[in-house]
Protein backbone atom coordinates (compact mmCIF):
# COMPACT_ATOMS: atom_id res chain seq x y z
CA UNK A 1 0.00 0.00 0.00
CA UNK A 2 2.93 2.37 1.44
CA UNK A 3 5.31 1.40 -2.04
CA UNK A 4 2.11 1.96 -4.66
CA UNK A 5 1.36 5.37 -2.74
CA UNK A 6 4.96 6.32 -3.01
CA UNK A 7 5.16 4.75 -6.43
CA UNK A 8 2.50 7.58 -7.72
CA UNK A 9 4.40 10.27 -5.51
CA UNK A 10 7.90 9.02 -7.29
CA UNK A 11 6.64 8.21 -10.93
CA UNK A 12 6.89 12.28 -12.09
CA UNK A 13 9.64 13.11 -10.05
CA UNK A 14 11.34 10.57 -12.21
CA UNK A 15 10.05 11.90 -15.30
CA UNK A 16 11.07 15.09 -14.46
CA UNK A 17 14.98 13.50 -13.36
CA UNK A 18 14.79 11.70 -17.00
CA UNK A 19 14.06 14.60 -18.31
CA UNK A 20 16.14 17.46 -17.01
CA UNK A 21 19.56 15.20 -16.22
CA UNK A 22 18.98 12.79 -19.52
CA UNK A 23 18.64 15.83 -21.85
CA UNK A 24 21.67 17.55 -20.71
CA UNK A 25 23.25 14.41 -19.85
CA UNK A 26 22.53 13.05 -23.86
CA UNK A 27 23.91 15.79 -24.99
CA UNK A 28 26.87 16.14 -23.54
CA UNK A 29 28.01 12.73 -23.35
CA UNK A 30 26.80 12.44 -27.50
CA UNK A 31 29.71 14.96 -27.39
CA UNK A 32 31.99 12.79 -25.64
CA UNK A 33 31.22 9.96 -27.66
CA UNK A 34 31.81 11.82 -31.05
CA UNK A 35 35.51 13.28 -29.66
CA UNK A 36 36.08 9.41 -28.47
CA UNK A 37 35.13 7.51 -31.67
CA UNK A 38 37.10 10.72 -33.90
CA UNK A 39 40.25 10.31 -31.05
CA UNK A 40 39.65 6.58 -31.69
CA UNK A 41 39.93 6.02 -35.22
CA UNK A 42 42.52 8.40 -36.12
CA UNK A 43 44.66 6.55 -33.54
CA UNK A 44 44.04 3.98 -35.60
CA UNK A 45 44.62 5.13 -38.79
CA UNK A 46 48.04 6.79 -37.23
CA UNK A 47 49.07 3.36 -35.34
CA UNK A 48 48.58 1.39 -38.67
CA UNK A 49 50.80 4.16 -40.59
CA UNK A 50 53.52 4.15 -37.76
CA UNK A 51 54.02 0.59 -36.47
CA UNK A 52 52.48 -1.66 -39.19
CA UNK A 53 53.98 0.50 -42.51
CA UNK A 54 54.02 -2.45 -45.07
CA UNK A 55 50.43 -3.33 -43.91
CA UNK A 56 49.29 0.17 -44.19
CA UNK A 57 51.17 0.72 -47.54
CA UNK A 58 50.10 -2.40 -49.19
CA UNK A 59 46.22 -1.17 -48.46
CA UNK A 60 46.94 2.18 -49.21
CA UNK A 61 48.80 0.92 -53.01
CA UNK A 62 45.47 -1.37 -53.15
CA UNK A 63 42.78 1.20 -52.37
CA UNK A 64 44.42 3.50 -55.38
CA UNK A 65 44.74 0.88 -57.45
CA UNK A 66 40.98 -0.43 -56.96
CA UNK A 67 39.84 3.53 -57.16
CA UNK A 68 41.75 3.74 -60.93
CA UNK A 69 40.30 1.07 -62.15
CA UNK A 70 36.82 1.58 -60.83
CA UNK A 71 37.05 5.02 -63.21
CA UNK A 72 37.79 2.99 -66.12
CA UNK A 73 36.70 -0.04 -68.31
CA UNK A 74 38.04 -2.71 -67.98
CA UNK A 75 39.78 -3.49 -70.93
CA UNK A 76 41.62 -0.43 -71.11
CA UNK A 77 43.10 -0.94 -67.35
CA UNK A 78 46.81 -1.80 -67.66
CA UNK A 79 47.63 -0.63 -63.95
CA UNK A 80 49.11 -3.44 -61.59
CA UNK A 81 49.72 -3.56 -58.54
CA UNK A 82 53.59 -3.08 -59.01
CA UNK A 83 53.17 -0.34 -61.18
CA UNK A 84 50.79 1.52 -58.58
CA UNK A 85 54.17 0.82 -55.89
CA UNK A 86 56.66 2.38 -58.54
CA UNK A 87 54.61 5.90 -58.41
CA UNK A 88 54.22 6.06 -54.85
CA UNK A 89 57.25 4.68 -53.54
CA UNK A 90 55.99 5.31 -49.82
CA UNK A 91 52.90 5.89 -48.35
CA UNK A 92 52.49 9.84 -46.44
CA UNK A 93 51.15 10.37 -43.39
CA UNK A 94 47.44 9.76 -43.52
CA UNK A 95 46.43 13.63 -43.14
CA UNK A 96 43.54 13.14 -46.00
CA UNK A 97 42.07 10.33 -43.57
CA UNK A 98 42.04 12.63 -40.22
CA UNK A 99 40.92 14.82 -42.53
CA UNK A 100 37.81 13.11 -43.74
CA UNK A 101 37.40 11.72 -40.62
CA UNK A 102 37.02 15.65 -39.16
CA UNK A 103 34.62 16.30 -41.84
CA UNK A 104 32.48 13.12 -40.96
CA UNK A 105 32.64 14.02 -37.42
CA UNK A 106 31.70 17.22 -37.51
CA UNK A 107 28.78 16.61 -40.20
CA UNK A 108 27.28 13.71 -37.71
CA UNK A 109 27.80 16.20 -34.67
CA UNK A 110 24.69 17.92 -34.58
CA UNK A 111 22.89 14.63 -35.28
CA UNK A 112 24.57 12.75 -32.38
CA UNK A 113 23.72 15.54 -30.33
CA UNK A 114 19.98 15.29 -30.91
CA UNK A 115 20.07 11.65 -30.66
CA UNK A 116 21.92 12.64 -27.08
CA UNK A 117 19.04 14.60 -26.20
CA UNK A 118 16.49 11.83 -26.77
CA UNK A 119 17.77 8.78 -25.64
CA UNK A 120 19.53 10.41 -22.74
CA UNK A 121 16.14 10.66 -20.98
CA UNK A 122 14.81 6.98 -22.03
CA UNK A 123 18.46 5.69 -20.73
CA UNK A 124 18.31 7.71 -17.07
CA UNK A 125 14.36 6.79 -16.84
CA UNK A 126 15.33 3.12 -17.18
CA UNK A 127 17.98 3.30 -15.00
CA UNK A 128 15.96 5.11 -12.47
CA UNK A 129 13.03 3.28 -12.42
CA UNK A 130 15.21 0.14 -12.62
CA UNK A 131 16.78 0.82 -9.40
CA UNK A 132 13.20 2.19 -7.08
CA UNK A 133 11.39 -1.47 -8.35
CA UNK A 134 14.80 -3.08 -7.33
CA UNK A 135 14.35 -0.96 -3.60
CA UNK A 136 10.61 -2.28 -3.98
CA UNK A 137 11.76 -5.60 -4.55
CA UNK A 138 14.22 -6.00 -2.06
CA UNK A 139 12.25 -4.09 0.23
CA UNK A 140 9.64 -6.40 0.29
CA UNK B 1 45.45 8.63 -9.82
CA UNK B 2 44.49 7.16 -13.40
CA UNK B 3 42.93 4.03 -12.28
CA UNK B 4 44.44 0.42 -14.25
CA UNK B 5 42.69 -0.81 -16.88
CA UNK B 6 40.48 -3.37 -16.37
CA UNK B 7 40.36 -6.89 -17.72
CA UNK B 8 37.53 -9.17 -17.35
CA UNK B 9 38.21 -13.26 -17.36
CA UNK B 10 35.07 -14.95 -18.57
CA UNK B 11 36.25 -18.68 -17.14
CA UNK B 12 33.59 -21.12 -15.80
CA UNK B 13 36.45 -23.15 -14.41
CA UNK B 14 37.39 -21.43 -11.02
CA UNK B 15 41.50 -22.81 -10.71
CA UNK B 16 41.63 -21.72 -14.24
CA UNK B 17 39.67 -18.03 -13.44
CA UNK B 18 41.50 -17.79 -10.80
CA UNK B 19 45.38 -18.28 -12.32
CA UNK B 20 44.56 -15.92 -14.88
CA UNK B 21 43.21 -12.98 -12.77
CA UNK B 22 46.29 -13.57 -10.32
CA UNK B 23 48.63 -13.43 -13.47
CA UNK B 24 47.14 -10.00 -14.72
CA UNK B 25 46.91 -8.63 -11.38
CA UNK B 26 50.60 -9.66 -10.42
CA UNK B 27 51.66 -7.24 -13.44
CA UNK B 28 50.67 -4.15 -11.78
CA UNK B 29 49.14 -3.24 -14.86
CA UNK B 30 45.78 -4.01 -15.17
CA UNK B 31 43.10 -5.08 -12.90
CA UNK B 32 41.12 -8.66 -13.33
CA UNK B 33 37.62 -9.22 -12.84
CA UNK B 34 37.12 -12.66 -12.67
CA UNK B 35 33.27 -13.64 -14.55
CA UNK B 36 32.08 -17.87 -13.68
CA UNK B 37 29.56 -17.33 -16.89
CA UNK B 38 28.11 -15.19 -19.44
CA UNK B 39 25.53 -13.80 -17.35
CA UNK B 40 27.71 -12.88 -14.63
CA UNK B 41 29.52 -11.21 -17.67
CA UNK B 42 27.07 -9.12 -18.77
CA UNK B 43 25.85 -8.19 -15.42
CA UNK B 44 29.64 -7.05 -14.88
CA UNK B 45 29.45 -5.30 -18.04
CA UNK B 46 26.86 -3.45 -17.30
CA UNK B 47 27.93 -1.99 -13.95
CA UNK B 48 30.81 -0.41 -16.27
CA UNK B 49 28.94 1.17 -18.29
CA UNK B 50 30.49 5.02 -19.32
CA UNK B 51 28.41 7.90 -19.89
CA UNK B 52 24.62 6.53 -20.65
CA UNK B 53 26.44 3.84 -22.67
CA UNK B 54 27.30 6.39 -25.50
CA UNK B 55 30.87 5.84 -24.64
CA UNK B 56 32.75 2.59 -24.80
CA UNK B 57 32.71 0.24 -21.67
CA UNK B 58 34.51 0.94 -18.74
CA UNK B 59 35.99 -2.62 -19.22
CA UNK B 60 39.60 -2.48 -21.20
CA UNK B 61 39.62 -6.06 -22.63
CA UNK B 62 37.66 -9.36 -22.24
CA UNK B 63 39.54 -12.61 -21.85
CA UNK B 64 37.00 -15.05 -23.31
CA UNK B 65 36.50 -19.13 -22.22
CA UNK B 66 35.38 -20.66 -25.37
CA UNK B 67 33.34 -23.54 -24.03
CA UNK B 68 31.16 -22.58 -21.13
CA UNK B 69 28.16 -24.70 -19.67
CA UNK B 70 25.62 -22.04 -19.95
CA UNK B 71 26.87 -19.90 -22.30
CA UNK B 72 29.24 -20.68 -24.81
CA UNK B 73 31.61 -18.48 -26.09
CA UNK B 74 30.36 -18.10 -29.23
CA UNK B 75 26.77 -16.69 -28.10
CA UNK B 76 28.68 -14.49 -25.51
CA UNK B 77 30.29 -12.78 -28.41
CA UNK B 78 27.19 -12.61 -30.75
CA UNK B 79 25.39 -11.25 -27.76
CA UNK B 80 27.75 -8.92 -26.95
CA UNK B 81 28.59 -7.64 -30.05
CA UNK B 82 24.92 -7.44 -31.03
CA UNK B 83 24.42 -4.87 -27.85
CA UNK B 84 26.95 -3.24 -28.32
CA UNK B 85 25.24 -2.40 -31.61
CA UNK B 86 24.46 1.07 -32.58
CA UNK B 87 27.56 3.48 -33.97
CA UNK B 88 29.94 1.45 -36.46
CA UNK B 89 32.23 4.45 -35.35
CA UNK B 90 32.11 3.34 -31.52
CA UNK B 91 35.53 1.16 -30.01
CA UNK B 92 34.20 -2.39 -29.13
CA UNK B 93 35.53 -3.84 -26.20
CA UNK B 94 38.49 -6.14 -27.47
CA UNK B 95 37.83 -9.88 -26.72
CA UNK B 96 40.63 -12.71 -26.70
CA UNK B 97 39.07 -15.88 -26.99
CA UNK B 98 41.20 -18.73 -25.25
CA UNK B 99 40.07 -22.37 -25.14
CA UNK B 100 41.87 -25.89 -25.61
CA UNK B 101 41.54 -26.26 -29.14
CA UNK B 102 41.73 -29.01 -31.20
CA UNK B 103 42.55 -28.54 -35.10
CA UNK B 104 38.87 -29.15 -36.07
CA UNK B 105 37.84 -26.83 -33.50
CA UNK B 106 40.16 -24.44 -34.81
CA UNK B 107 39.32 -24.91 -38.58
CA UNK B 108 35.52 -24.60 -37.38
CA UNK B 109 36.08 -21.23 -35.75
CA UNK B 110 38.14 -20.01 -38.41
CA UNK B 111 35.67 -20.63 -40.93
CA UNK B 112 33.13 -18.76 -38.34
CA UNK B 113 32.85 -15.36 -39.06
CA UNK B 114 32.62 -15.34 -35.26
CA UNK B 115 36.37 -15.16 -35.25
CA UNK B 116 35.78 -11.78 -36.87
CA UNK B 117 34.61 -10.15 -34.18
CA UNK B 118 37.79 -11.11 -31.42
CA UNK B 119 41.44 -9.61 -31.68
CA UNK B 120 43.48 -12.45 -30.68
CA UNK B 121 43.02 -16.57 -29.54
CA UNK B 122 44.92 -18.26 -26.99
CA UNK B 123 45.32 -22.25 -27.24
CA UNK B 124 45.71 -23.78 -23.30
CA UNK B 125 47.60 -24.57 -22.30
CA UNK B 126 49.45 -21.10 -22.41
CA UNK B 127 52.51 -19.12 -21.43
CA UNK B 128 52.15 -16.42 -19.19
CA UNK B 129 54.38 -14.11 -21.38
CA UNK B 130 52.27 -14.48 -24.63
CA UNK B 131 48.75 -13.75 -23.02
CA UNK B 132 50.85 -10.52 -21.34
CA UNK B 133 52.26 -9.76 -24.74
CA UNK B 134 48.80 -10.06 -26.35
CA UNK B 135 47.28 -7.48 -23.34
CA UNK B 136 50.10 -5.39 -23.42
CA UNK B 137 49.41 -4.65 -27.33
CA UNK B 138 45.74 -4.68 -26.79
CA UNK B 139 45.32 -2.05 -23.83
CA UNK B 140 48.47 -0.70 -24.09
CA UNK B 141 49.29 0.10 -27.76
CA UNK B 142 45.72 -0.10 -28.51
CA UNK B 143 46.05 -2.70 -31.47
CA UNK B 144 43.11 -4.77 -30.84
CA UNK B 145 41.31 -3.32 -34.28
CA UNK B 146 44.55 -4.25 -36.46
CA UNK B 147 45.12 -7.29 -34.21
CA UNK B 148 41.65 -8.76 -35.16
CA UNK B 149 42.25 -8.04 -39.17
CA UNK B 150 45.13 -9.72 -38.61
CA UNK B 151 43.73 -13.06 -36.97
CA UNK B 152 41.16 -13.01 -39.60
CA UNK B 153 43.85 -13.05 -42.25
CA UNK B 154 46.28 -15.55 -40.85
CA UNK B 155 43.27 -17.81 -39.78
CA UNK B 156 42.22 -18.16 -43.68
CA UNK B 157 45.59 -18.95 -44.51
CA UNK B 158 46.31 -21.40 -42.03
CA UNK B 159 42.88 -23.12 -43.66
CA UNK B 160 43.79 -22.52 -47.47
CA UNK B 161 47.33 -24.68 -46.11
CA UNK B 162 45.30 -26.94 -44.37
CA UNK B 163 43.31 -27.65 -47.59
CA UNK B 164 46.48 -28.48 -49.90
Amino acid sequence: MLNGLLTIVLFPLIIVWSVCYGVLGGIFFKLLAVYENWINLNRLQIIQWKRYPLRSYNKFTSAILAHRMKSKPIELIALTNSQIQTEFKREPFPFLVIVVNTLIALVLLPFALLMGAFQGPVFVFRKTWGAWQNILQTGS
Amino acid sequence: MKSKPIVLVVEDDRDQSDLVVDIINETGLYQAIPAYDGEHAFSILKGHERGFNFLSNGIACILLDWQMPKMNGEVFIKRLRAEEGGSPFKRHIPIVIFSAYSDKERLQLAKDPTLGLASGYIVKPFEEEELLTLLKRIIIHREAEILREILIEREARWVKELRK
